[in-house]
């Protein structure tokens, strides 16, 4: 067996490239919401009027 | 000399002269607050954890009180349609904080540097003499752009997710979006296993100074609210999704870039920021291992992974 038919054995099946999705979450990544509000601490931001939710992920 | 006022005294020679300091390091970086009266360098309740002695500092922040902010002038670099924008002029930053209870009037701002290593926290009486509460110079979301914006000159990023260490010092790092399950693995890991969880929302993410990489938690906790200063050597990293049964599937290299960048924090506003974080993020996939994790949530999720081996 040459090398040249050595190297056809071996080589990979070709394999189409794929296209894969995957989705930004730039509303979580702006910091727009509030995470200072625990159990224990006190807000100390004058937002708390409009935008003060939950903390968590 | 007492040891506080011996700590103070050391930094203030070594200082702007200015009267109060304080000091705290989040993952790895160290922010060294200035100012002339104590309430303007305190540190609010969930940044405490993360306080240490005044010294050296990677950013150095000068707080004061101005009458009024006048609008910004420079070119608007991004609107994060919430509580801050960004503009640039005479190349430095400026963030502007708003609230709606101050209608456009920004609250404060922040001048600094295009390193992020100097820069000037600017209250604005206008809006505040008349507020009711005290406003903490660093209430959220303040600390955390600080530090994001600061991660890109260095080799690190923050991710969100969760980071939990187990007793022989494996360190699982469960990265996800909002409601992909990090508090859920986070209470089912505390309830079963005597770990240390670093955090339960943010963690930072950078070169180990002896080898590998290390993970370091934040004070911007989640539901479980675990927020610890601690960090330890990061073995592998799960990528968290909903799923049947506990399946583990290793990801390629693309893949795991593609899918911790999408749960990064980033600022996107400029490419070099973005570029040098899929740099970064190409360098943790080569070093440690990251796999898709389709978990249920009840204790064999656990089980799974106390039982992989990669």
């Amino acid at each position: 067996m040459n090398s040249e038919s050595r190297q056809a054995e071996t080589k990979k099946p070709y394999e189409a490239p794929r296209l894969t999705i995957i989705s930004l979450r730039p509303e979580e990544a702006v910091l727009g919401h509030c995470k200072t509000t625990t159990g224990t601490d006190q807000c100390h931001t004058p937002c708390a009027s409009f935008l003060c939710v939950n903390v968590g992920s | 000399m007492s040891g506080e006022v011996g700590q103070l005294r050391q930094a203030f020679d070594q200082s702007d002269g200015s009267l109060y300091l304080s000091r705290f390091e989040i993952g790895g970086v160290s922010v060294q607050l200035h100012g002339d009266c104590r309430a303007d360098v305190s540190l609010v309740p969930s940044l405490e954890p993360f306080r240490v002695a005044p010294g050296k500092a990677d950013v150095d922040i000068r707080v004061g009180w101005v009458s009024n902010l006048p609008p910004a002038t420079g070119r608007t670099v991004f609107d994060s349609g919430t509580t801050w924008g960004l503009s640039e002029s005479n190349g430095e930053f400026q963030f502007d904080f708003n609230a709606a209870v101050f209608g456009d009037k920004p609250f404060k701002r922040l001048l600094i540097d295009r390193n992020f290593c100097s820069g000037q926290l600017q209250m604005n009486r206008e809006c505040l003499d008349d507020f009711p509460n005290p406003v903490e110079p660093l209430g959220y979301p303040f600390d955390e752009l600080l530090i994001m914006h600061r991660l890109t000159q260095e080799k690190a990023i923050e991710l969100h997710g969760c980071g939990i260490v187990r007793p022989d010092q494996t360190g699982n790092l469960f990265v996800g979006h909002s409601g992909a399950g990090k508090s859920t693995t986070t209470r089912l890991w505390t309830s079963l296993e005597n770990v240390e969880v670093l955090s339960d929302d943010r963690i930072i993410v950078r070169r180990d100074p002896n080898c590998g990489l290390r993970m370091y938690g934040t004070p911007w906790h989640g539901e479980a609210m675990y927020a610890s200063p601690a960090s330890a050597p990061l073995t592998r990293i799960f990528v968290l999704e909903h799923g049947h049964g506990n399946v583990i599937t290793r990801l390629s290299r693309s893949e795991a870039v593609a899918e911790l960048f999408a749960r990064s924090f980033v600022p996107f506003h400029h490419h070099a920021y973005v570029d040098s974080a899929l740099i970064f993020l190409e360098e943790v996939v080569d070093a440690v291992p990251v796999y898709r994790y389709a978990f249920e949530p009840d204790e064999r999720a656990v089980e799974t992974i106390l039982h992989f081996h990669d």
